[in-house]
């Protein structure tokens, strides 16, 4: 243990040496006395890549600014500042038939409100139900600047589906979005929700099953209460046949009682496509987990024992998926008003 | 929004605190606990905690310094998970050769435990600090503190990672030097 030891009082040592290494600036080092002891030919051979770099550096820039949008991206990952001050106004994108425009855009002291309608200009598929799902950036100058987008409003008469950028900054930091440019880019949207809020599932006692068989999983994810750290988990295998589907793509598929605790799993098709998911209620903790492929999700909730009922093991639950995924790349810039 | 209100807010337990402490120090405590961590899910976790663990802790504490107090409690939450993956064998690579080459610092015949807690040995380390350059005084800080990967170190100084390590071992053999003639050996 000794090297935890180390490891720890490292921890502890004066806050001025984290600040130096914070602030700590290396002097450039000089390559002139590196460069003179080298010959001729590995001079060239130095400098013919350098060029070739500084060449593909001076172009991304130029090619970012012609609206390239791979050139954009590099530029974005290396300097989001640049990236943006180059980046081209346009408030207005249509691609796949999907038209993506800046409304209008409130300001205060620190903080921007962006508005964004989408609207299909060929058939219906923005309705009410359009989520940007988890398909969109937001990209701005700065990494000291928090960002967020909800859908806020459906007209039912235009059939524009309106969302809200909020932006928010620290301006004591000496950090300004105003007069910057910020760009929203959408790469697909979902449609179609088909939901089912508070369903009640019942499972008689006679099909709750008393230990039964298990395995381990590896979880993506747990809610609740989950009792440790660790992502290996044990669950229920459960049979094919599924009990009740809520909502198309949703199975559940049933319960079981492991170590006092009631164990109830369900199946959702599609989660990355689709966003099928499902919420159990009361449930003490919950696990997640793929299948082999990520072409289904498999959740189980656990319960405490007191639940169960005389006659069987009641529970409501919120199910939904979403029926239409339309792709298409829509990128709007906008400058945030002085 | 400067740190001192930010202390004022807890300080009054505005909860509002809590969004400006994420707001004001979410890259800077990412970019720590990320040196530990794999997963983003795992480095969210840790961030949580933080802000959690400062909410808790302030007061009664009242530090000096605000992000020193965020930064070492994100290495603190972040250090005690990678330990717990490491008992499970799920762990990042970097921050096991970290603490394999730390390891190279303690006198061969030395049990640190039995002769140093960790606040001597640390004012141990302050003064093994102070007695390097600034230079390396740095290096040493961003790589045994931070966890900066050899590769960082390397970009961030302008070296080659052969020069990198060369300079750490350098500083390692002084650090078990000065812990041995501190009288850690037995």
């Amino acid at each position: 243990m000794t090297k935890e030891l180390l490891v720890d009082s490292m921890e502890m040592i004066e806050d001025e040496f984290l600040f130096e290494a914070e602030e700590y600036k290396p002097v450039p080092k000089t390559k002139m006395s590196a460069f003179h002891s080298i010959n001729r030919i590995a001079a060239v051979l130095l400098v013919l890549p350098l060029l070739a770099i500084m060449f593909i550096l001076l172009s991304i820039p130029v090619m970012a600014a012609t609206g390239i949008e791979p050139a954009y991206e590099l530029l974005y990952s290396i300097s989001p500042e640049i990236a943006q001050a180059l980046k081209p106004i346009n408030a207005s994108v249509v691609d796949n038939g999907i038209r993506m425009k800046v409304s209008s855009i409130d300001v205060s002291n620190d903080e921007a409100w962006v508005y964004i309608s989408l609207k299909d200009l060929e058939q219906e598929r923005v309705t009410e139900s359009t989520t940007l799902f988890d398909s969109y950036s937001i990209n701005v100058p700065t990494t000291f600047c928090s960002s967020s987008c909800r859908a806020i409003s459906y007209n039912t008469e235009t059939g524009e589906k309106t969302f809200l950028i909020r932006l928010w900054w620290n301006k004591a930091e000496g950090i300004d979005l105003k007069g910057k440019k910020v760009t929203f880019i959408v790469r697909e949207f979902l449609s179609d929700r088909q939901a089912t809020d508070q369903k009640e599932i019942f499972f008689p006692l006679s099909e709750i099953i008393i230990d039964p068989p298990t395995k381990k999983v590896h979880l993506i994810g747990r809610g609740g209460n989950f009792p440790s750290d660790d992502s290996i988990a044990t669950v229920m295998i459960m049979p094919e046949s599924e009990r009740c589907s809520p909502v198309t793509g949703i199975y559940v598929l049933g319960a079981g009682i492991i170590d006092d605790m009631i164990h109830v799993q369900v199946s959702c098709d599609n989660p990355l496509s689709n966003d099928t998911n499902c919420v159990l209620n009361s449930s003490k903790y919950s696990m997640i987990w793929f299948n082999d492929d990520h072409s289904k999700t498999y959740h189980e909730f656990v319960f405490p024992v007191d639940m169960l009922e005389t006659d069987g093991f009641r529970v409501t639950g919120d199910f939904w998926t979403y029926g239409n995924r339309t792709e298409g790349k829509w990128v709007v810039t906008f400058a945030i008003p002085k | 929004m400067d740190s001192e209100r930010i202390l004022h807010e807890l300080w009054v337990r505005d909860e509002e605190a809590i969004e400006h402490l994420a707001l004001k120090y979410a890259s800077y405590c990412h970019k720590i606990a990320s040196n530990f961590l794999i997963h983003e899910e795992e480095i969210e976790e840790v961030l949580n905690d933080v802000w959690l663990g400062t909410w808790k802790s302030i007061p009664p504490n009242r530090p000096d310094n605000l992000k020193a107090y965020l930064a070492k409690l994100t290495r603190n939450i972040s250090n005690k998970l990678y330990r717990d993956q490491h008992a499970k064998k799920r762990f990042h690579p970097e921050v096991s050769s970290v603490y394999e080459e730390l390891e190279e610092c303690i006198p061969s015949t030395s049990s640190l435990e039995e002769e140093y807690n960790c606040r001597e040995l640390a004012n141990c380390i302050d003064s093994f600090l102070r007695s390097l350059n600034k230079e390396e005084r740095v290096l040493f800080v961003r790589r045994y503190w931070y966890f900066d990967s050899i590769t960082d170190l390397a970009n961030r100084f302008g070296f080659t990672e052969s020069s990198v390590k060369t300079k750490l071992w350098r500083m390692r053999t002084r650090l078990k030097k000065r812990l041995s003639e501190g009288g850690l050996e037995i």
